[in-house]
């Protein structure tokens, strides 16, 4: 073979497996138009599906007290009338003649859309998300409507138990600005906003340079974005939202608390939050909390013998949830109430033990690396779903981040996860919750040497 | 371009399409009495193996509701040529997944892994389906999670209520008995039981194998010859749960506090795999789509008005939601049942909802373990895994007049179960 002929090969070959310029890691590829709306195309042409979404740096996190809750209630109005559409009802009928399924969430730092349909409605598809993104109207009789639709999401968080739990110690945890850490939000503000202020936030966050437009599936990356290119790129920048309306950094826990949460449950929940790195500042610490968590995830460490095969709890979690405004670092266990006491004694000491050099071993650790790659690797099968993980990611932490996650990973020591605990987890002040069933929370009173009226009975809210 | 470089592209468009079309291919074959379904996908390097034990709560007595989930859970935990630490110690190390599931139709133990580890994954796999210890220690710790799991379905208003439509529908039937078991039949298993189930549930003519992922038909065949060639074959054939019927409607009030009510209304649907099977797909989406529009978009009455069918191999349809005016609501939804029998919907509703309901059924196929699960479905269901791959075709083939035939069929007599503390209750708005 002439070195010519291997030279036209080897570009035909890269010309088959779509690589561009913009080539990066698993498929996913990236470009930012002129105005700096980030494109990302991630492809995987498993089944003939793509799909379209849009990914917003938006969330509680931005949230003042008096906007709670209205990142969640802006999501809901995402699917309504806009310039190029009426109403919701025509609107739901483009998304059936457009074969689309969708859907939309909201969480601390990230609001996305997306709308996964036939290959061959991509183009509409990308039109669509264009004009329900950029054109919204927020039609009062339509805001007025949906407030009940909002509450009536609240409600079913609020026949759940374990959302009392979360409420009340995420209350403690995040104690002078809860508000940017309450998603749902809350029922009077939802229940009284105003067009304006939907508007406020479309015009202070919904901008080409604080969003990314995300394509998945059976899409190559210059189909991708070419056609972003020629829709999106009218999408007028805005100043960066961040310069103005600066997002507070929550201070740290004044003391070690404990609440205990009371409602008919057949079981005891602990959940233990302490205050966690921020991955823009500490991103080593990030990798070791991940890595750690799944050191002790493992049915092998000492952790889950210690608490689960010893008979203890029903089960056992340490992990870290990555953000870029304090992640917290929680702890959650399940036992009986009979076995609380010897439950959350043992779950401390061995919060002690977690440092001390043997406590796990040189496998354990590298097993977790092997986990977290793999785990990425299993998640990837699924498109319609990797495309949520890869927008989260972006949102919070960088798209590099996460395209660099499973080497900086590998990088991580024992030296690392020492550093980490120490620097966020031993004696640092954390918020413990129970939730118990109200007949048996005297005992769980007495365990934890409660005196009346020192803590919140949440039964009376 | 010369003649050369052409070929050798046609050559690698040839190739690429070529292993496009392998993966598209099912086969299947037979060892010692044993059915085995493959898949090849080479598209990624996961490996999903499954092997499902056909029958559910048809195998079980009301004395033994939760038997066999419970066998098979604790069957993962240890096994002859893995003691717990070294199976875990193996699974870690190449963050192998081995899992086991029960519903009301049948089991199974599943093994997810990357093609790399897959020989040395199927080892422990094959291990934990033909050898496991049962250790007394083991049982009692799964045990105690699994009576606390049954307790804490009272504490989730959905699963309560799923729980509670289902002892109101199938009453008599074979489901009635819990296939999760109960606090007292939980407490009551030995060690000594789960063995000698276990040795029951052990024979081919009761298995099925359903393998999609990146390896080759001829691996796969050695593999599954090397280690079910000697097992007993048996004689298990699968009892079929009967169809339910409902000849009056019903309402079961269950008083909780709670801030909104949860009500799901059921009724009786056809079996998966038939016309009127892929009929009620559609039309129960068509339904989703028009409960959606009416209760939350026009009315905002609820957060999650639904619809569904459920897959089973006896069928309910349903229409759900949570709401704080059931009355209000409830009526509302029944009207669009009522509008489904009395008015055939438009060809373009029908277009436009197949080309939708597709796009979920893609998405519900993207991964190799999703994919194995419904051929697995539809052989254990007696439809024969060769009807999953034509399940677009049947779907295509649904008609407006099969919707209004089926809907006019099926959707009346409903069993509704409420969950909550309603203000005010019209029972006469449920009788439907």
């Amino acid at each position: 073979m002439t070195r010519s002929f291997r030279i036209f090969l080897l570009f035909i070959l890269i010309s088959l497996c779509g690589v561009s310029v913009y080539a990066q890691k698993y498929g996913i590829y990236k470009k930012t138009l002129d105005n700096g709306l980030d494109v990302i195309v991630i492809n995987n042409p498993a089944v003939p599906l793509v799909t379209v979404e849009i990914d917003v740096k938006n969330g509680a996190y931005t949230e003042s007290p008096g906007y709670d809750g209205l990142s969640h209630l802006y999501e809901h109005m995402f699917f309504k009338a806009n310039s190029k559409i009426p109403n919701q009802e025509a609107y739901m009928e483009r998304l059936r003649e457009l074969g689309a399924i969708w859907n939309g969430t909201t969480s601390e730092e990230r609001v996305n859309y997306f709308i996964t349909a036939p290959v061959d409605s991509l183009k509409e598809c990308v039109q669509f998300m264009y004009n329900a993104v950029t054109s919204p109207l927020f039609l009062k009789d339509e805001l007025v409507k949906e407030r009940p639709v909002v509450t009536g999401e609240y409600d079913r968080n609020e026949a759940n138990p374990y959302f009392h739990l979360n409420r009340e110690v995420s209350k403690r945890v995040w104690w002078k600005y809860y508000s940017r850490k309450n998603v749902i939000g809350d029922r009077d503000v939802i229940l009284s906003t105003t067009p304006e202020k939907m508007k406020t936030i479309q015009h202070r966050y919904y901008i080409p340079n604080n969003s990314a437009l995300l394509l998945a599936g059976d899409i190559t990356p210059e189909k991708g974005f070419d056609l972003a290119e020629k829709i999106f790129s009218k999408w007028k920048r805005g100043p960066n939202p961040f310069d103005e309306y600066k997002v507070p950094e929550h201070p740290p826990i004044p003391e070690n608390e404990v609440v205990v949460v009371k409602k008919p449950v057949n079981a005891v929940t602990m959940q233990c939050v302490w205050q966690g790195p921020s991955v823009g500042k500490d991103p080593k610490s990030t990798y070791a909390a991940d890595v750690l968590s799944f050191i002790l995830g493992q049915e092998t460490s000492k952790f889950h013998k210690d608490l689960v095969e010893s008979g203890l709890a029903y089960g056992v979690s340490f992990s870290y949830y990555t953000l870029n405004h304090t992640g917290p670092i929680t702890l959650f266990a399940q036992t009986s109430i009979d076995k609380f006491d010897a439950c959350q004694k043992a779950v401390f000491d061995e919060l002690k033990k977690m440092t001390d050099p043997d406590y796990f071993t040189n496998e354990q650790l590298e097993n977790a690396k092997t986990i977290l790659a793999t785990n990425e690797q299993y998640g990837r099968e699924r498109a319609s779903q990797f495309v949520h993980t890869v927008g989260f990611w972006w949102a919070v932490a960088g798209l590099d981040y996460y395209l660099n996650y499973i080497d900086n990973l590998k990088k991580i020591t024992r030296e690392d996860i020492k550093n980490y605990l120490e620097k966020y987890v031993v004696d640092k002040p954390h918020v413990l919750g129970v939730l118990v069933s109200p007949d048996q929370a005297e005992k769980v009173d007495l365990i934890l040497n409660i005196k009346e009226g020192e803590i919140k009975d949440d039964s009376k809210n | 371009m010369t003649q050369r470089t052409k070929l050798v592209l046609l050559i690698l468009f040839g190739l690429l399409f070529s292993i496009s079309l392998n993966a598209q291919e099912v086969q299947s074959f037979e060892v010692n009495g044993l059915k085995v379904i493959f898949k090849q996908n080479t598209s990624n390097d996961i490996v999903s193996a499954n092997m499902y034990f056909k029958g559910g709560v048809t195998n079980l007595t009301e004395k033994q509701a939760g038997l066999e989930a419970i066998t098979l859970d604790v069957s993962s935990k240890a096994t002859k040529n893995y003691p717990k630490d070294k199976l875990n110690a193996a699974l870690e190390r190449m963050n192998s997944q081995i899992n086991s599931s029960s519903n009301d139709d049948f089991s199974s133990v599943s093994l997810l892994c990357v093609k790399q580890n897959f020989d040395e994954s199927w080892k422990i796999f094959t291990d934990v389906i033909l050898n496991p210890s049962f250790n007394e220690e083991d049982l009692n710790l799964e045990r105690e999670k699994l009576i606390s799991a049954v307790k804490q379905v009272n504490d989730n208003p959905d699963a309560l209520l799923q729980k509670e439509v289902s002892h109101e529908f199938y009453v008599d039937h074979p489901y009635s008995i819990e296939v999760n078991g109960t606090e007292e039949t939980l407490s009551s298993f030995t060690s000594d039981d789960l063995k000698a189930y276990h040795s029951d549930m052990l024979e081919t003519s009761r298995m099925l194998l359903v393998v999609v992922g990146n390896t080759t038909l001829s691996d796969l065949k050695s593999m599954v010859n090397n280690s079910f060639g000697s097992i007993k074959k048996g004689s298990y054939v699968t009892k079929m749960p009967p169809e339910v019927e409902m000849s009056e409607p019903s309402l079961k009030v269950v008083y909780r506090e709670l801030p909104t009510n949860y009500i799901q209304g059921t009724y009786s649907a056809p079996e998966r795999g038939t016309d009127e099977g892929y009929t009620m797909l559609i039309a129960s989406s068509i339904l989703r789509d028009r409960v959606f529009e009416e209760v939350r978009t026009k009315r905002s009455l609820s957060y999650a008005p639904a619809a569904f069918y459920r897959a089973s191999f006896s069928n309910y349809g349903a229409i759900y939601v949570t709401a704080v005016n059931p009355d209000t609501t409830i009526k509302v939804m029944i009207n669009e049942l009522q509008k489904m029998k009395d008015e055939p919907i438009s060809e373009k509703e029908l277009t436009n909802k197949i080309r939708q309901f597709l796009t979920g059924y893609y998405m519900g196929n993207e991964t190799n373990q999703s994919q194995a699960n419904g051929l697995a479905f539809y052989e254990l269901a007696g439809i024969g895994y060769k009807q999953a791959v034509k399940f677009i075709d049947n779907v295509n083939k649904v008609t407006a007049a099969d919707i209004q035939k089926a809907s006019q069929k099926y959707m009346k007599n409903l069993q509704f179960v409420l969950i909550g503390n309603p203000k005010e209750l019209e029972v006469s708005s449920f009788m439907y």
